[in-house]
């Protein structure tokens, strides 16, 4: 349950780093997330968003610990959307947008 | 298995085979090659031939080396830089070119300072802790840049110490002259001038300044010492330490490399090059300070490896990793063989243009699934499949091949709602996604082939991960997905490995299965496999009769004495039967093993039972089915008939066999045999529906109205006689019910007429005197006995009295002709001709119905008693 609740947090973090109409979005790895746990939702904490690293970093270990015990297949295929949105994120530079 | 437990299965493997690529650096650590080689190291195992015995490349074996250091494996305990480990040994951590820079300036101040205060270079080497090179060539780079040592003559020496010289002139040669020098040669050879120098000053031959020394020393005379160059240097504030630079540097690196340091580690932490390094290393390992490299501990490592008995797997040859690449691929293929049959269910194929089709993402999913499954040529081998891969990763792609084969081959539901349709699909994408995201990963080992990055026809394609995408899209607005998918599925108990266990149960899945097998089949099976069929289902009825038997459950003995009779039956009937159309069935092989299992068995359970009945009764349809089927030119009567030869010369008669199509005639009981086994198959249970309910409704109506009618009627028969009245009701209620019919109520009629005509002779009254016995009006019991008078006037006077037993075939002539037997001269003469008459009018006229027959009183009366 604290894992979700950082890997929702970090998350929704990355989202708010994002420029606006950006093409990415870590929206959607929310959301598959959501629909891969049947754990309740928890509120989303705010959390320091200077690191956007550290902030993907501490998503993804959230989702492998959830992953962990949760629908193994269904995490997995978050932490490959969340490791694709990511890169590409790293790709055009944090502009947001895919070229 | 259900399509649930398969799905699960292939879901679970996919998913673990992500989270192995996942964690694969994670996964190194547990190699057990890491364990090993820091066993190797912690022996003292050089890294050359750590690196060759476990044929691991260099990198991956520094990585093995720091990550057991970050243990605390090694001595120097958890792991800490170069530069901190020498720090804590108390070493100067500064880079080795600024610590040969300040020595380089403290060496040049020394040689200086010694050079002027005329130490020898000898001395001055020893001082300074180098070589007397090094000294020379200090000074040689001091005096090119310009420095002149302020050499302290002999002169200025004398002048210090404000010694003069003898004048020759003034003093004669003689013991005070020889004194002076004497003092003067002590003085300056004490200071260490030479005796060059010497005589140079004092004007004298180099003999004679040598033989003054020689008289000096005779006499006991030693040069007071000089101060040790090196409280000179410790006088002026310079140190040089005890050690030269290179002796600390190997200090140092002997320091590092007892603590497991590798040579970059030092070279970084003392500022060197890593070959500088190597060269210390090799240098204190000619001189001892440190183990030899490459003689390490006296067991040689292929027999410590040995004993330590850590298992590693073999490394690869390229040619392996091909081959496992490729069987990869094959179990790939499998998993999706079974998406592409999920799809194939799941999917409406049917589209009115290819375009319309197209614009539908499950669609374009189907279509690109089938392309996939059409595209892979080889599929996996039961070898593949069944043999357990040593390889982790390669062990859950085959787990999950073996779970798609179980799925698609034998759990995959062949009618499914729409709702079970969105459910299957979403697994089915799920599983799709793993897999590209495993052939990404994938993507770079040797020999892989990726799967193809567009699909569909050959006008328009589509990029498979857009299709992939837009169809896991798609599903998930599908809220509605019905999974309980997931329990459809045979249900039949999985077979272990072995000999099947002997319960009631075994028996009833393998006729279960039989009961599938034979179904299945097209036509009926050949005759011969009919007539063991039936052979095999009287022995398994007794069985299971036998069984019902012991478990007290009479109904269900009293079922299989039932099929075991009709089976006997059939077997009979079959005896001439023949015919060699027909297939033969892998029934027979179940149903063998289920006649094997019920012998064996000792007591079953009730459900049990009940499996095995309802499986024997779909295989009674099946049969009864078959044999239907069959005797339209499958199954022939073999009769023999008498026919004419003439093998030689002579006219045989022999008997010759025929086989003609079953009929009625030749083979009677054929077609009561298997109706009959057709009856006592199992009824169909209908499901509950609401068409059902509303026409179960409807007739309840329709035969509550004809009661409603019924009463009414009744009512108004009998207005005040409840009794009655009940009576018809119930009559009523049973005509419509079905229970009773009017056939039999008019039989009851004719019966109890019978019995009130003899009743009526049995008492020899009046019909007054009967009626007010029986509670009727005489009109009544006359209308009643009237057919019994009509006979008795046409017969009664000729039929003899024993001639009832004739003419008794119904039970009322019966009674009136032993009426008549009895009283018939009293009573003929009175009623008779009137109550023939009164009656018969009004019975025409009132047709049929006893209420006129009130009017019947009045009539009767007066002719009556």
């Amino acid at each position: 349950m604290e894992a979700y609740r950082e890997a929702r947090s970090s998350l929704a973090a990355l989202q708010a780093t994002l420029p606006d109409f950006s093409t990415l979005s870590y929206t959607e790895v929310l959301l598959a997330l959501e629909a891969a746990t049947d754990l309740p939702v928890p509120v989303a904490v705010p959390v320091e968003s200077g690191d956007r690293a550290r902030l993907y970093v501490r998503a993804r270990t959230a989702v492998e610990r959830l992953a962990e015990r949760g629908e193994r297949l269904a995490l997995e295929l978050v932490i490959a959307g969340l490791d694709a949105v990511w890169s590409d994120d790293v790709r055009t530079s944090w502009a947001g947008d895919l070229p | 298995m259900t399509y649930g437990q398969s799905a699960a299965a292939l879901r679970d493997a996919l998913g673990r085979l992500l989270a192995v690529q996942r964690v694969r650096a994670a996964l190194d650590g547990r190699d057990p090659r890491r364990e090993l080689a820091g066993r190797l190291f912690a022996d003292g195992y050089s890294w050359n031939e750590i690196e060759r015995s476990l044929s691991i490349g260099r990198e991956l074996l520094r990585e093995y080396h720091a990550a057991f250091r970050d243990d605390g494996r090694f001595a120097a305990g958890p792991r800490r830089t170069a530069s901190e480990a020498l720090q804590d040994g108390g070493f100067d951590v500064r880079t080795f070119a600024e610590r040969d820079q300040e020595r380089q300036r403290a060496m040049r101040d020394a040689v200086a300072l010694l050079v002027g205060r005329g130490y020898e270079h000898q001395q001055i080497a020893g001082a300074v802790a180098a070589d007397v090179h090094t000294v020379l060539r200090y000074r040689r780079l001091l005096e090119a840049e310009g420095w002149t040592p302020a050499v302290v003559t002999a002169a200025s020496a004398l002048e210090e110490a404000g010694l003069e010289l003898p004048d020759r002139a003034t003093t004669p040669r003689g013991t005070e002259r020889s004194a002076a020098y004497r003092r003067l040669i002590g003085f300056l050879r004490g200071r260490g001038h030479e005796q060059q120098e010497v005589a140079d000053t004092l004007g004298l031959n180099v003999a004679t300044v040598r033989t003054y020394q020689r008289r000096l020393e005779a006499s006991g005379w030693t040069p007071e010492p000089r101060p040790d160059p090196a409280e000179v240097l410790a006088a002026h504030g310079i140190d040089l330490g005890a050690t030269s630079l290179a002796d600390e540097t190997r200090e140092m690196v002997t320091f590092l490399t007892e603590r497991g340091y590798i040579q970059e580690e030092m070279a970084d932490a003392l500022g060197l090059d890593r070959t500088s390094v190597a060269y210390h290393q090799s240098v204190l390992r000619d001189g001892g300070q440190i183990p030899p490299r490459d003689t390490g501990p006296e067991v040689p490592i292929e027999q410590r490896i040995a004993n330590l008995a850590i298992e590693i797997p073999d490394r690869a040859t390229p040619e392996q990793r091909i081959a496992t690449a490729e069987l990869i691929m094959r179990y790939r293929a499998e998993v999706i063989a079974y998406l592409a049959a999920v799809v194939e269910q799941a999917v409406e194929g049917r589209f009115a243009t290819t375009a319309i089709g197209a614009a539908n993402p499950a669609y374009r999913l189907r279509a690109a699934l089938l392309q996939l499954r059409d595209a892979e040529d080889t599929r996996a081998s039961a070898a593949d499949l069944g043999t357990p891969q040593p390889i982790r990763a390669v062990e859950l792609w085959r787990q999950a091949a073996v779970a798609a084969v179980a799925g698609r081959e034998r759990d995959l539901p062949t009618s499914l709602t729409r709702d079970q349709r969105a459910a299957a699909l979403r697994d089915t994408v799920t599983a799709l996604r793993a897999l590209l995201a495993l052939d990404e990963r994938h993507a770079a080992a040797r020999g892989w082939q990726c799967l193809p990055t567009t699909v569909g026809p050959k006008t328009d394609e589509w990029a498979l991960p857009a299709v992939v995408l837009d169809a896991a899209t798609w599903t998930a607005d599908t809220p509605t997905a019905d999974y309980a998918i997931d329990r459809l599925g045979p249900t039949a108990i999985d077979r272990l490995p072995g000999p099947p266990p002997v319960t009631l149960g075994a028996a009833a899945a393998a006729l279960d299965r039989a009961a599938a097998h034979l179904a299945g089949d097209p036509e009926p099976v050949k005759a011969t496999v009919m007539r063991w069929l039936v052979d095999a289902q009287r022995r398994i009825a007794t069985y299971a009769r036998h069984q019902a038997l012991t478990l007290d459950l009479d109904e269900v003995a009293e079922v299989h004495e039932k099929r075991y009779h009709r089976y006997d039956d059939i077997d009979v009937v079959l005896t001439d039967v023949a015919g060699t159309a027909g297939c033969e069935s892998l029934a027979v092989v179940e149903i063998a093993e289920a006649v094997r299992i019920l012998k064996h068995t000792r007591r079953g359970t009730e459900p049990e039972l009940a499996d095995l009945t309802f499986a024997s009764q779909a295989l009674d349809a099946t049969i009864s089915r078959m044999l239907r089927l069959g005797a339209a030119g499958y199954y022939f009567q073999r009769t023999e008939r008498l026919a004419v030869e003439r093998p030689g010369s002579s006219l045989v008669r022999r008997a010759v066999a025929v086989y003609e199509p079953i009929t009625a005639e030749n083979n009677p009981g054929y077609g009561p045999a298997w109706l009959e086994l057709e009856r006592l198959a199992a009824p169909r249970e209908i499901a509950r529906s609401p068409e059902s309910e509303a026409f179960t409704a409807r007739l309840d109506s329709l035969a509550a109205d004809t009661l409603a009618v019924a009463q009414a009627r009744n009512r108004a028969l009998y207005p005040d006689d409840d009794g009655h009245r009940v009576l018809a009701d119930h009559a009523a209620a049973e005509v419509i019910a079905g229970i009773d019919s009017l056939g039999a109520a008019g039989a009851a009629f004719a019966e109890a007429r019978a019995r009130l005509a003899g009743a009526l002779a049995a008492t020899n009254g009046t019909l007054a005197e009967l009626g007010n016995r029986c509670g009727l009006a005489p009109g009544e019991i006359a209308w009643l006995i009237e057919p019994a008078r009509g006979i008795h006037a046409e017969t009664v006077g000729a039929a003899p009295e024993r001639g009832d037993g004739e003419l008794a075939f119904d039970g009322g002539v019966g009674g009136v002709d032993q009426t008549d037997g009895v009283d018939g001269r009293d009573c003929e003469g009175t009623v008779t001709g009137s109550e023939f008459d009164v009656v018969g009018t009004g019975r025409d006229d009132q047709s049929g119905t006893p209420v006129p027959v009130g009017g019947g009183p009045v009539s009767t009366e007066g002719p009556g008693i």
